[in-house]
């Protein structure tokens, strides 16, 4: 029986500064990795420890897969150390993703937060992929500044894309700052959804994903249509060791992705 | 496990014939008397005699035979231990056996160190004659004496042991061996019957004083908010004694150590589990600090709705089986009976 601890090397391939704390390292495990987009991994640094991830790159780039990681922890200072060529592990996926299934026809209102941008950027380029199949695709991003913006390069392009609108907020502009100022749920006055049908994706900081959350309410979207990534410390990724619960819910077996109406009544959900 | 049916009487010298063959070929654990109660301890053909039969639920989980304190998890194939006869399980912790099942059997993968375990694994279990005053396995609706989930179940009767088969397994074990069987007569089934009901009447006297609803999933619905959890935790020490002894807890926490370094392999995935608990205040921490369960009585709290709401909901079983050897093992004497009366109060 394969041992579901064990992690395939994986090289780090090639490293993106996206802020002066986040960067984007760029994997080639050993053997592919097939993920549905919203999905987790759980990347080793050797002798160090292991942290949950969800791939910032499209499912259909396997050979290279990218996770965008901030620097805040122990794993994850430990990344920020390590050079091109270097091995860590990766094992995974697990949970369960984003429902594309249920987004088919659909308006897609995507609202991201700092480094949250992460997963929301393999889910944007999986719509990207297939833009004919979604009637709308509206992404609202919001950072601390504009030098907190993570894949810089990448908003240009999706700003130009024909297929998709795009709202930008930071907290606190500087002098070349010529979009929105203030915290990202401003940037949902700016237009008007079909209420009926849409659905809309949200990941972020633990508080912006609450005033996220709650500002769609606010606006008439349905619980049931709002998807929320939770961010709680998943470690084995099977449902077996505890640490992401989530009420009755375990994050890395029945999440990461959850439907708002399925944890609205946990009294935990943004601590 | 394929339910097989069938009890037999045995006479006494028979079954000890029975086990030292059986500790030839299978590692034997079985309760004697220690310092701490009945306590699990390896057995061969010399010491069968001090094999301590019913009695109360030994001072260890059955999880240790089948979930060690801690474990390297990272070799690419796990072999399997000779294979284990553990003698003497009590209907509490076969109850917790189940909650493991679903944990670690259970999901999209399952654990394959467990897995091997538990398939190496013969459960012999007997019936509870003698709780101890911090059982209350009644209060919860249970048995003292298991109903499933055993291989052979035993039930002393004097100079006779009833023997219940429970599983295909347990019935190739008895017919292996070659000691006489005879089919259970009426005389016996109706001892056994007493006998068990006796032990049902000694928990409700050693429990009397404690009432709170059989449902302890309903009285637990509304009291989330409570500002009881404050008061009913206040002489917790954090030390987690009661989740490291509780048969049922499963969570652990996953190591990483550097296996290059001692030459195993180029780059080298270490990784050891060993049991965790809910109760460290950084357990549910996340890497940028945010803390669910921050508080003393949010862990509290958080162990109580693991056993009693969040189990029953996922699995239809209560994660708490009345084993009481929280109570025993807590350094600041709080007893969950208390404080389930506490809330339902």
């Amino acid at each position: 029986m394969k041992n579901p601890y064990l992690p395939i090397e994986a090289k780090i391939d090639e490293i993106i500064e996206e802020t002066p704390n986040i960067k984007t390292f760029v994997l080639k495990p050993k053997e592919e990795i097939s993920f549905a987009t919203g999905q987790f991994v759980e990347i080793t640094v050797p002798g160090v420890g292991e942290a949950p991830f969800t791939p910032s790159s499209a499912p259909y780039q396997q050979e290279r897969i990218e996770v965008t990681i901030m620097n805040v922890g122990l794993v994850t200072n430990r990344l920020h150390q390590m050079k091109q060529g270097e091995i860590v592990g990766i094992r995974g996926p697990y949970g369960r993703g984003y429902p594309l299934d249920k987004m088919y026809g659909k308006e897609v209102l995507i609202l991201g937060g700092g480094v949250g941008m992460a997963p929301l950027r393999s889910f944007l380029l999986t719509l990207l992929e297939q833009p004919d199949k979604f009637k709308r695709i509206v992404l609202c991003y919001g950072a601390r500044s504009p030098q907190d913006i993570v894949y810089k390069s990448q908003f240009q392009e999706w700003m130009e894309d024909k297929n998709l609108e795009v709202y930008r907020t930071v907290d606190k502009a500087d002098h070349n700052w010529k979009e929105t100022e203030g915290v990202v749920t401003v940037l949902l006055d700016k237009f008007q959804v079909d209420l009926e049908n849409s659905v809309a994706v949200v990941c972020g900081p633990p508080i912006m994903m609450k005033f996220g959350t709650f500002k769609l309410i606010e606006l008439g979207h349905r619980p049931e249509n709002i998807y929320l990534s939770m961010e709680k410390n998943m470690s084995c990724g099977l449902g077996k060791c505890g640490h992401c619960a989530l009420g009755r819910f375990y994050v890395c077996k029945d999440g990461p992705v959850f439907s708002y109406d399925m944890i609205k009544d946990i009294p935990e959900i943004w601590d | 496990m394929k339910k097989e049916a069938g009890i037999y009487y045995i006479n006494s010298r028979d079954w000890e014939k029975f086990l030292g063959q059986l500790s030839a070929q299978y590692c034997l654990y079985a309760p004697k008397e220690g310092l701490t109660g009945t306590e699990y301890s390896i057995f061969g053909p010399e010491n069968l005699s001090e094999i301590v039969y019913g009695g109360a639920r030994a001072t260890q989980p059955l999880k240790c035979f089948l979930y060690p304190l801690q474990e390297e998890v990272s070799p690419d194939d796990p072999q399997a231990d000779k294979k284990s006869v553990v003698l003497g399980v009590k209907a509490c912790d076969l109850k917790a056996l189940r909650i493991l099942d679903e944990i670690f059997l259970g999901g999209d993968v399952a654990d394959p160190f467990y897995q091997n375990r538990r398939e190496n694994t013969l459960l012999i279990s007997d019936d509870c004659t003698e709780p101890l005053g911090t059982c209350f396995c009644t209060l919860l609706g249970d048995d003292p004496f298991p109903q499933e989930g055993f291989d052979l179940n035993l039930s002393c009767l004097d100079a006779e042991i009833l023997v219940e088969v429970g599983s295909k397994k347990g019935k190739d074990l008895l017919q292996q061996c070659n000691i006489p069987l005879h089919s259970a007569e009426e005389r016996h089934l109706k001892l056994r019957q007493q006998r068990r009901e006796a032990v049902v009447q000694k928990l409700k006297q050693i429990n009397k004083d404690f009432k709170f609803p059989l449902n302890v999933t309903a009285l637990l619905q509304d009291k989330y908010d409570s500002p009881l959890w404050e008061q009913v935790s206040e002489d917790c020490v954090g030390c987690c004694a009661c989740t490291n002894i509780c048969p049922s807890c499963h969570c652990f926490l996953l190591i990483d150590s550097l296996a290059a370094s001692r030459g195993l392999s180029p780059v080298g995935f270490e990784k050891t589990r060993t049991w965790d608990s809910c109760q460290y205040p950084g357990f549910a921490r996340v890497a940028a600090g945010a803390n669910p369960r921050g508080k003393l009585e949010e862990r509290f709290r958080n162990r109580l709705y693991c056993k009693f709401e969040y189990k029953p909901k996922n699995f239809a079983l209560l994660a708490c089986t009345g084993c009481g050897r929280c109570i025993e093992a807590c350094q600041g004497k709080i007893d969950i009976r208390e404080v389930l009366q506490k809330l339902g109060g």
